[in-house]
Protein backbone atom coordinates (compact mmCIF):
# COMPACT_ATOMS: atom_id res chain seq x y z
CA UNK A 1 0.00 0.00 0.00
CA UNK A 2 1.27 3.47 -0.73
CA UNK A 3 1.53 5.38 2.17
CA UNK A 4 0.02 9.17 2.22
CA UNK A 5 -2.60 11.44 0.52
CA UNK A 6 0.35 12.99 -0.81
CA UNK A 7 1.52 10.32 -3.25
CA UNK A 8 3.42 12.21 -5.53
CA UNK A 9 5.71 12.91 -2.51
CA UNK A 10 6.08 9.10 -1.14
CA UNK A 11 7.81 6.31 -2.26
CA UNK A 12 4.79 3.23 -2.97
CA UNK A 13 5.08 -0.48 -1.51
CA UNK A 14 3.08 -1.32 1.81
CA UNK A 15 6.62 -1.48 3.36
CA UNK A 16 6.32 2.51 3.33
CA UNK A 17 2.85 2.70 4.13
CA UNK A 18 1.66 4.90 6.89
CA UNK A 19 -1.92 2.78 7.22
CA UNK A 20 -0.35 -0.43 7.62
CA UNK A 21 -0.93 -0.88 11.39
CA UNK A 22 -4.56 0.06 10.93
CA UNK A 23 -6.48 -1.71 9.06
CA UNK A 24 -7.14 -4.91 7.78
CA UNK A 25 -4.05 -4.83 4.95
CA UNK A 26 -2.24 -5.44 8.24
CA UNK A 27 -4.00 -8.66 8.64
CA UNK A 28 -3.57 -10.17 5.46
CA UNK A 29 -0.11 -8.93 4.56
CA UNK A 30 1.48 -9.97 7.95
CA UNK A 31 0.00 -13.04 8.15
CA UNK A 32 -0.18 -13.62 4.60
CA UNK A 33 4.08 -13.54 4.71
CA UNK A 34 3.64 -16.14 7.53
CA UNK A 35 1.38 -18.35 5.51
CA UNK A 36 -1.36 -19.62 8.14
CA UNK A 37 -3.22 -21.23 6.15
CA UNK A 38 -1.46 -22.96 3.80
CA UNK A 39 1.09 -23.14 1.57
CA UNK A 40 -1.02 -22.75 -1.78
CA UNK A 41 -0.71 -18.97 -1.90
CA UNK A 42 2.21 -16.44 -0.54
CA UNK A 43 -0.33 -13.92 -0.54
CA UNK A 44 -3.89 -12.94 -0.69
CA UNK A 45 -3.36 -11.70 -5.18
CA UNK A 46 -4.17 -7.75 -5.38
CA UNK A 47 -4.96 -5.73 -7.90
CA UNK A 48 -4.83 -1.83 -8.07
CA UNK A 49 -7.45 0.57 -9.39
CA UNK A 50 -6.51 4.31 -9.77
CA UNK A 51 -10.14 6.66 -9.35
CA UNK A 52 -9.97 10.30 -10.60
CA UNK A 53 -11.40 12.83 -8.27
CA UNK A 54 -15.13 12.64 -8.13
CA UNK A 55 -15.68 9.69 -10.08
CA UNK A 56 -17.99 6.48 -8.72
CA UNK A 57 -15.03 3.87 -8.33
CA UNK A 58 -17.79 0.97 -7.16
CA UNK A 59 -20.72 1.39 -7.92
CA UNK A 60 -23.86 0.91 -5.91
CA UNK A 61 -25.10 -3.18 -6.72
CA UNK A 62 -22.18 -4.19 -8.45
CA UNK A 63 -21.07 -7.74 -8.18
CA UNK A 64 -17.61 -7.48 -7.23
CA UNK A 65 -15.01 -10.71 -7.56
CA UNK A 66 -12.14 -8.68 -5.36
CA UNK A 67 -12.62 -6.88 -1.70
CA UNK A 68 -11.51 -3.14 -2.30
CA UNK A 69 -9.19 -1.58 0.48
CA UNK A 70 -8.65 2.27 0.30
CA UNK A 71 -4.77 2.89 -0.19
CA UNK A 72 -4.36 7.05 -0.90
CA UNK A 73 -7.30 9.08 -1.06
CA UNK A 74 -10.44 10.03 0.27
CA UNK A 75 -14.05 8.68 -0.87
CA UNK A 76 -17.90 8.65 0.25
CA UNK A 77 -19.85 5.92 0.70
CA UNK A 78 -22.74 6.73 -0.88
CA UNK A 79 -26.38 5.80 -2.36
CA UNK A 80 -28.63 7.23 -4.79
CA UNK A 81 -32.31 7.51 -3.80
CA UNK A 82 -34.90 7.29 -6.23
CA UNK A 83 -35.83 10.82 -5.68
CA UNK A 84 -32.95 12.07 -7.21
CA UNK A 85 -31.52 12.67 -4.00
CA UNK A 86 -28.39 11.31 -2.48
CA UNK A 87 -26.79 10.47 0.67
CA UNK A 88 -23.40 9.61 2.00
CA UNK A 89 -23.63 6.95 4.74
CA UNK A 90 -19.78 7.62 5.77
CA UNK A 91 -16.59 8.34 4.13
CA UNK A 92 -13.47 6.07 3.49
CA UNK A 93 -10.41 7.03 4.36
CA UNK A 94 -6.90 5.50 3.41
CA UNK A 95 -6.31 2.24 4.64
CA UNK A 96 -9.76 0.97 5.80
CA UNK A 97 -11.46 -1.72 3.63
CA UNK A 98 -14.46 -0.32 1.55
CA UNK A 99 -17.08 -2.65 3.13
CA UNK A 100 -16.22 -6.22 5.16
CA UNK A 101 -19.79 -7.45 3.81
CA UNK A 102 -18.53 -8.14 1.10
CA UNK A 103 -16.45 -11.07 2.29
CA UNK A 104 -19.69 -12.47 2.55
CA UNK A 105 -21.76 -10.93 -0.26
CA UNK A 106 -20.22 -10.03 -3.51
CA UNK A 107 -22.76 -7.03 -4.48
CA UNK A 108 -22.19 -4.09 -2.97
CA UNK A 109 -25.17 -2.19 -1.09
CA UNK A 110 -23.75 1.41 -2.20
CA UNK A 111 -21.59 3.54 -4.57
CA UNK A 112 -18.59 4.39 -3.20
CA UNK A 113 -17.66 7.65 -4.94
CA UNK A 114 -14.06 9.53 -4.91
CA UNK A 115 -13.45 12.86 -3.58
CA UNK A 116 -10.27 13.11 -3.99
CA UNK A 117 -7.99 11.18 -6.53
CA UNK A 118 -7.32 7.64 -5.03
CA UNK A 119 -5.86 3.89 -5.35
CA UNK A 120 -8.02 0.82 -4.38
CA UNK A 121 -6.21 -2.67 -3.54
CA UNK A 122 -8.42 -5.20 -4.49
CA UNK A 123 -8.19 -8.38 -2.62
CA UNK A 124 -9.35 -11.38 -4.52
CA UNK A 125 -12.91 -12.49 -2.21
CA UNK A 126 -12.55 -16.24 -2.92
CA UNK A 127 -9.30 -16.26 -1.41
CA UNK A 128 -9.88 -14.17 1.19
CA UNK A 129 -13.00 -16.11 2.51
CA UNK A 130 -10.39 -19.19 2.50
CA UNK A 131 -7.89 -17.53 4.19
CA UNK A 132 -10.74 -16.22 6.96
CA UNK A 133 -12.19 -19.43 7.22
CA UNK A 134 -9.19 -21.24 7.83
CA UNK A 135 -7.76 -18.02 10.51
CA UNK A 136 -9.39 -17.18 13.45
CA UNK A 137 -7.27 -14.06 13.45
CA UNK A 138 -8.31 -13.35 9.79
CA UNK A 139 -12.50 -14.12 10.92
CA UNK A 140 -12.10 -11.65 13.70
CA UNK A 141 -10.24 -8.73 11.84
CA UNK A 142 -13.19 -9.22 9.66
CA UNK A 143 -15.68 -8.74 12.67
CA UNK A 144 -14.05 -5.60 14.01
CA UNK A 145 -14.31 -4.08 10.67
CA UNK A 146 -18.10 -5.44 10.36
CA UNK A 147 -18.86 -3.92 14.20
CA UNK A 148 -17.44 -0.73 13.59
CA UNK A 149 -19.42 -0.06 10.43
CA UNK A 150 -22.39 -1.05 12.65
CA UNK A 151 -21.42 1.48 14.78
CA UNK A 152 -21.11 4.18 12.45
CA UNK A 153 -24.22 3.34 10.79
CA UNK A 154 -26.46 3.53 13.73
CA UNK A 155 -24.23 6.85 15.24
CA UNK A 156 -25.58 8.25 11.98
CA UNK A 157 -29.51 7.10 12.31
CA UNK A 158 -28.73 8.37 15.84
CA UNK A 159 -27.85 11.97 14.41
CA UNK A 160 -30.53 11.91 11.48
CA UNK A 161 -33.44 10.94 14.35
CA UNK A 162 -32.18 12.95 17.38
CA UNK A 163 -29.19 15.41 17.23
CA UNK A 164 -28.90 19.05 16.16
CA UNK A 165 -27.46 20.39 13.24
CA UNK A 166 -24.45 21.49 15.07
CA UNK A 167 -24.22 18.30 17.00
CA UNK A 168 -24.52 16.38 13.36
CA UNK A 169 -21.56 18.39 11.79
CA UNK A 170 -19.30 18.86 14.96
CA UNK A 171 -19.64 15.03 15.58
CA UNK A 172 -18.67 14.13 11.86
CA UNK A 173 -15.79 16.57 11.87
CA UNK A 174 -14.39 15.14 14.94
CA UNK A 175 -15.15 11.39 13.65
CA UNK A 176 -12.57 12.84 10.82
CA UNK A 177 -10.13 14.59 13.15
CA UNK A 178 -10.30 11.50 14.93
CA UNK A 179 -9.56 8.79 12.38
CA UNK A 180 -6.53 11.22 10.54
CA UNK A 181 -4.64 11.34 13.97
CA UNK A 182 -5.05 7.74 14.44
CA UNK A 183 -3.41 7.66 10.99
CA UNK A 184 -0.69 10.15 11.66
CA UNK A 185 -2.30 12.80 9.16
CA UNK A 186 -3.04 15.34 11.59
CA UNK A 187 -0.25 17.96 11.65
CA UNK A 188 -0.20 20.19 15.16
CA UNK A 189 -3.90 21.72 15.12
CA UNK A 190 -4.13 21.28 11.56
CA UNK A 191 -5.33 18.80 9.09
CA UNK A 192 -5.79 18.27 5.16
CA UNK A 193 -9.46 18.62 4.54
CA UNK A 194 -10.90 18.06 0.97
CA UNK A 195 -14.59 17.80 1.71
CA UNK A 196 -16.67 20.33 0.63
CA UNK A 197 -19.74 21.35 1.95
CA UNK A 198 -22.23 19.74 -0.01
CA UNK A 199 -20.47 16.87 1.25
CA UNK A 200 -21.01 17.65 4.52
CA UNK A 201 -24.81 18.29 3.74
CA UNK A 202 -25.21 14.64 2.14
CA UNK A 203 -23.41 13.02 5.50
CA UNK A 204 -25.65 14.58 7.99
CA UNK A 205 -28.45 15.36 6.35
CA UNK A 206 -28.89 19.33 6.33
CA UNK A 207 -29.24 21.39 3.26
CA UNK A 208 -25.67 23.01 1.95
CA UNK A 209 -26.73 26.31 3.21
CA UNK A 210 -27.50 25.25 6.57
CA UNK A 211 -24.23 23.56 6.80
CA UNK A 212 -22.51 26.81 5.93
CA UNK A 213 -24.47 28.34 8.73
CA UNK A 214 -23.18 26.09 11.15
CA UNK A 215 -19.37 26.00 10.15
CA UNK A 216 -19.77 30.45 10.05
CA UNK A 217 -21.09 29.65 13.55
CA UNK A 218 -18.02 27.44 14.55
CA UNK A 219 -15.53 29.74 13.23
CA UNK A 220 -16.98 32.46 14.80
CA UNK A 221 -17.38 31.05 18.23
CA UNK A 222 -13.12 29.99 17.91
CA UNK A 223 -14.13 26.28 17.48
CA UNK A 224 -12.47 25.39 14.45
CA UNK A 225 -12.42 26.67 10.93
CA UNK A 226 -11.95 24.50 7.11
CA UNK A 227 -10.44 27.01 4.33
CA UNK A 228 -8.81 25.55 1.00
CA UNK A 229 -9.10 22.45 1.44
CA UNK A 230 -7.58 22.53 5.17
CA UNK A 231 -9.06 22.40 9.08
CA UNK A 232 -8.18 24.13 11.54
CA UNK A 233 -8.72 23.00 14.79
CA UNK A 234 -8.75 25.97 17.44
CA UNK A 235 -11.10 24.00 20.61
CA UNK A 236 -11.12 20.88 20.52
CA UNK A 237 -12.43 20.63 23.84
CA UNK A 238 -15.93 23.18 23.40
CA UNK A 239 -16.11 21.27 20.06
CA UNK A 240 -16.42 17.56 21.58
CA UNK A 241 -18.59 19.13 24.85
CA UNK A 242 -20.69 20.26 21.79
CA UNK A 243 -20.63 17.39 19.92
CA UNK A 244 -22.73 15.15 22.34
CA UNK B 1 -30.00 -17.36 11.45
CA UNK B 2 -27.07 -17.58 13.21
CA UNK B 3 -28.29 -18.33 16.08
CA UNK B 4 -29.89 -21.44 15.11
CA UNK B 5 -26.60 -22.06 13.11
CA UNK B 6 -24.67 -22.01 16.86
CA UNK B 7 -27.41 -23.53 18.28
CA UNK B 8 -27.13 -27.31 16.18
CA UNK B 9 -25.94 -30.42 17.12
CA UNK B 10 -23.31 -31.37 17.20
CA UNK B 11 -22.52 -28.88 19.79
CA UNK B 12 -21.29 -28.98 23.58
CA UNK B 13 -24.50 -29.50 26.47
CA UNK B 14 -23.08 -26.20 28.04
CA UNK B 15 -23.43 -23.66 25.53
CA UNK B 16 -26.07 -22.25 26.51
CA UNK B 17 -24.61 -20.13 29.72
CA UNK B 18 -27.45 -19.08 31.18
CA UNK B 19 -31.09 -17.80 31.08
CA UNK B 20 -32.72 -14.29 32.03
CA UNK B 21 -36.27 -12.95 32.20
CA UNK B 22 -37.38 -9.32 32.45
CA UNK B 23 -40.70 -8.03 32.84
CA UNK B 24 -41.75 -4.98 30.40
CA UNK B 25 -39.84 -1.87 30.02
CA UNK B 26 -36.74 -3.38 32.68
CA UNK B 27 -33.51 -2.12 30.87
CA UNK B 28 -31.55 -5.55 29.66
CA UNK B 29 -28.14 -4.26 29.41
CA UNK B 30 -27.01 -0.32 29.29
CA UNK B 31 -24.23 1.40 27.25
CA UNK B 32 -20.82 0.29 28.02
CA UNK B 33 -21.84 -2.63 30.28
CA UNK B 34 -19.41 -5.77 29.86
CA UNK B 35 -21.93 -8.46 29.84
CA UNK B 36 -21.24 -9.42 26.46
CA UNK B 37 -17.92 -10.54 28.13
CA UNK B 38 -19.64 -13.92 29.06
CA UNK B 39 -21.20 -14.23 26.09
CA UNK B 40 -23.54 -13.36 23.32
CA UNK B 41 -27.48 -12.88 23.53
CA UNK B 42 -30.77 -14.07 21.89
CA UNK B 43 -33.92 -12.62 22.28
CA UNK B 44 -36.15 -16.00 23.17
CA UNK B 45 -39.81 -14.32 23.62
CA UNK B 46 -41.37 -11.07 23.60
CA UNK B 47 -40.17 -8.20 22.40
CA UNK B 48 -36.85 -5.46 23.11
CA UNK B 49 -35.41 -2.84 21.01
CA UNK B 50 -32.01 -1.63 21.05
CA UNK B 51 -31.35 2.25 21.94
CA UNK B 52 -28.79 4.90 22.18
CA UNK B 53 -29.18 7.22 24.95
CA UNK B 54 -27.49 10.54 24.20
CA UNK B 55 -26.28 12.44 27.62
CA UNK B 56 -29.41 14.76 28.07
CA UNK B 57 -31.61 12.02 27.99
CA UNK B 58 -32.41 11.90 23.92
CA UNK B 59 -32.99 8.44 23.08
CA UNK B 60 -33.08 7.13 19.89
CA UNK B 61 -34.22 3.31 18.80
CA UNK B 62 -31.92 1.52 16.71
CA UNK B 63 -33.41 -1.37 16.03
CA UNK B 64 -36.37 -3.73 17.55
CA UNK B 65 -35.61 -7.35 18.29
CA UNK B 66 -38.05 -9.62 18.04
CA UNK B 67 -37.59 -13.79 19.19
CA UNK B 68 -34.86 -15.62 17.76
CA UNK B 69 -32.90 -12.03 17.33
CA UNK B 70 -29.03 -11.53 18.06
CA UNK B 71 -28.94 -8.30 20.42
CA UNK B 72 -26.34 -7.73 17.61
CA UNK B 73 -24.73 -10.08 14.94
CA UNK B 74 -21.60 -7.45 14.58
CA UNK B 75 -21.07 -7.09 17.94
CA UNK B 76 -20.78 -10.99 18.64
CA UNK B 77 -17.36 -11.17 19.07
CA UNK B 78 -17.15 -7.31 21.21
CA UNK B 79 -16.27 -7.41 24.92
CA UNK B 80 -18.71 -4.74 25.56
CA UNK B 81 -21.98 -2.90 24.32
CA UNK B 82 -22.32 0.79 22.63
CA UNK B 83 -25.98 0.52 22.92
CA UNK B 84 -28.23 -0.51 25.64
CA UNK B 85 -31.37 -2.76 25.35
CA UNK B 86 -34.68 -2.47 26.93
CA UNK B 87 -37.85 -4.95 27.79
CA UNK B 88 -40.44 -3.86 25.35
CA UNK B 89 -42.44 -6.61 26.95
CA UNK B 90 -41.93 -9.38 29.38
CA UNK B 91 -38.63 -11.29 27.86
CA UNK B 92 -36.28 -14.21 27.93
CA UNK B 93 -33.78 -14.08 26.45
CA UNK B 94 -29.93 -16.65 26.92
CA UNK B 95 -26.96 -15.89 26.99
CA UNK B 96 -24.51 -18.43 25.01
CA UNK B 97 -21.26 -19.34 26.57
CA UNK B 98 -18.24 -16.73 24.39
CA UNK B 99 -15.84 -20.21 24.69
CA UNK B 100 -18.37 -22.66 22.81
CA UNK B 101 -18.97 -19.63 20.05
CA UNK B 102 -16.00 -18.96 20.05
CA UNK B 103 -15.07 -22.87 19.44
CA UNK B 104 -17.70 -23.18 17.14
CA UNK B 105 -16.81 -20.27 15.09
CA UNK B 106 -13.36 -21.67 14.98
CA UNK B 107 -14.54 -25.23 13.78
CA UNK B 108 -17.40 -25.06 11.36
CA UNK B 109 -16.98 -22.65 8.63
CA UNK B 110 -20.71 -22.29 7.65
CA UNK B 111 -21.44 -20.96 10.74
CA UNK B 112 -19.02 -18.26 10.37
CA UNK B 113 -20.64 -17.62 6.71
CA UNK B 114 -23.76 -17.76 8.53
CA UNK B 115 -22.63 -15.01 10.83
CA UNK B 116 -21.16 -12.76 8.24
CA UNK B 117 -24.84 -13.11 6.69
CA UNK B 118 -26.33 -11.86 9.99
CA UNK B 119 -24.03 -8.79 10.13
CA UNK B 120 -24.71 -7.88 6.17
CA UNK B 121 -28.72 -7.79 7.12
CA UNK B 122 -27.89 -6.18 9.78
CA UNK B 123 -26.26 -3.24 8.30
CA UNK B 124 -28.72 -3.12 5.57
CA UNK B 125 -31.23 -2.55 7.66
CA UNK B 126 -29.03 0.47 9.20
CA UNK B 127 -28.74 1.89 5.92
CA UNK B 128 -32.40 1.55 5.22
CA UNK B 129 -32.97 3.10 8.69
CA UNK B 130 -31.37 6.57 7.96
CA UNK B 131 -31.92 6.94 4.75
CA UNK B 132 -35.85 6.87 5.92
CA UNK B 133 -34.67 9.19 8.54
CA UNK B 134 -33.45 11.52 5.98
CA UNK B 135 -36.47 12.36 5.06
CA UNK B 136 -38.81 14.86 5.98
CA UNK B 137 -42.32 13.07 6.11
CA UNK B 138 -43.54 11.80 8.87
CA UNK B 139 -45.71 8.97 7.10
CA UNK B 140 -43.24 8.09 5.12
CA UNK B 141 -40.55 7.03 7.94
CA UNK B 142 -43.40 5.25 10.11
CA UNK B 143 -43.99 3.04 6.74
CA UNK B 144 -40.76 2.21 6.12
CA UNK B 145 -40.04 1.28 9.91
CA UNK B 146 -43.22 -1.00 10.20
CA UNK B 147 -42.35 -2.74 6.60
CA UNK B 148 -39.21 -3.16 7.42
CA UNK B 149 -40.39 -4.97 10.37
CA UNK B 150 -43.16 -6.95 9.20
CA UNK B 151 -41.07 -8.09 6.50
CA UNK B 152 -38.66 -9.88 9.34
CA UNK B 153 -41.98 -11.20 10.85
CA UNK B 154 -42.59 -12.92 7.65
CA UNK B 155 -39.49 -14.25 6.77
CA UNK B 156 -39.55 -15.74 10.51
CA UNK B 157 -43.20 -17.07 9.96
CA UNK B 158 -44.88 -14.33 13.05
CA UNK B 159 -48.21 -13.59 12.13
CA UNK B 160 -51.61 -13.36 13.22
CA UNK B 161 -53.56 -13.80 10.17
CA UNK B 162 -52.50 -12.66 6.45
CA UNK B 163 -51.47 -9.15 6.18
CA UNK B 164 -51.96 -8.39 10.29
CA UNK B 165 -48.67 -9.30 12.41
CA UNK B 166 -48.25 -8.46 16.29
CA UNK B 167 -47.29 -5.10 17.43
CA UNK B 168 -45.50 -4.31 20.75
CA UNK B 169 -44.64 -0.76 20.98
CA UNK B 170 -45.87 2.84 22.29
CA UNK B 171 -46.58 5.73 20.32
CA UNK B 172 -43.67 7.46 22.60
CA UNK B 173 -41.11 3.93 21.23
CA UNK B 174 -42.53 4.34 17.85
CA UNK B 175 -41.39 8.48 18.07
CA UNK B 176 -37.86 7.38 19.51
CA UNK B 177 -37.31 4.93 16.31
CA UNK B 178 -38.16 7.45 13.97
CA UNK B 179 -36.67 10.99 14.95
CA UNK B 180 -40.90 12.21 15.59
CA UNK B 181 -42.45 13.41 18.34
CA UNK B 182 -45.35 11.09 19.74
CA UNK B 183 -47.79 13.87 18.41
CA UNK B 184 -46.46 13.96 14.61
CA UNK B 185 -46.76 9.92 15.62
CA UNK B 186 -50.60 9.95 15.93
CA UNK B 187 -50.99 12.55 12.93
CA UNK B 188 -48.90 10.57 10.50
CA UNK B 189 -50.71 6.69 11.55
CA UNK B 190 -54.26 8.71 10.99
CA UNK B 191 -52.96 9.40 7.78
CA UNK B 192 -51.66 5.81 6.68
CA UNK B 193 -54.86 4.67 8.06
CA UNK B 194 -56.89 7.30 6.44
CA UNK B 195 -54.65 6.18 2.81
CA UNK B 196 -55.51 2.12 3.49
CA UNK B 197 -51.96 1.63 3.87
CA UNK B 198 -51.53 0.42 7.23
CA UNK B 199 -52.73 0.85 10.04
CA UNK B 200 -51.28 0.24 14.13
CA UNK B 201 -53.57 0.02 16.89
CA UNK B 202 -54.86 -2.63 19.78
CA UNK B 203 -51.31 -4.23 19.51
CA UNK B 204 -51.43 -5.06 16.46
CA UNK B 205 -49.84 -4.19 12.47
CA UNK B 206 -52.50 -4.55 9.93
CA UNK B 207 -51.10 -3.98 6.45
CA UNK B 208 -54.13 -2.61 4.36
CA UNK B 209 -53.06 -2.70 1.19
CA UNK B 210 -49.60 -3.96 0.82
CA UNK B 211 -48.94 -2.59 -3.41
CA UNK B 212 -49.77 0.51 -2.15
CA UNK B 213 -47.94 0.63 0.82
CA UNK B 214 -44.48 -0.40 -1.69
CA UNK B 215 -45.68 2.18 -4.27
CA UNK B 216 -45.15 4.93 -1.04
CA UNK B 217 -41.99 3.79 0.21
CA UNK B 218 -40.58 3.25 -3.34
CA UNK B 219 -40.96 6.38 -4.03
CA UNK B 220 -38.00 7.04 -1.27
CA UNK B 221 -35.74 4.67 -1.78
CA UNK B 222 -32.01 3.86 -2.76
CA UNK B 223 -31.68 2.81 -6.62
Amino acid sequence: MTASISPQKTKTGCANCVMRGLGLCQVLLDLGEEKPWSNEWPVISQEHRPTPARRIAFRQGEILDGIPVACEGWAARMVQITNGRRQILSFLLPGEIVTAALVFDPQLRFSIEAVTRGCYRCFDRSQLRHAMFVSPAIFERVMTASNDERKRAEQLITDLGRRTASERVARLILDLWDRLGKAGLVDGDSVDFPLRQTHIAEATGLTPVYVNKVLGEFRKNGLMTITERSLQMTDETRLRRLAA
Amino acid sequence: MIDRALAREPSPPNRIAQIFWRAGKDNVIRNGDKNYLSGPFVLCKGWAYRFYRLPDGRRQILSVLIPGDLFSAAALLAPDSDFSVQAATDIEFCQLAHDDVRQNLASEPAIRDALGRSCSAEMDEAISTSIALNHSDAALRIASFAHRLTRRMLARQISIEADVYPFHLTPVDIADATGLTPDDVNRALQKLQQSSILNIASDRITIIDAAKLDGFIGSYSTI
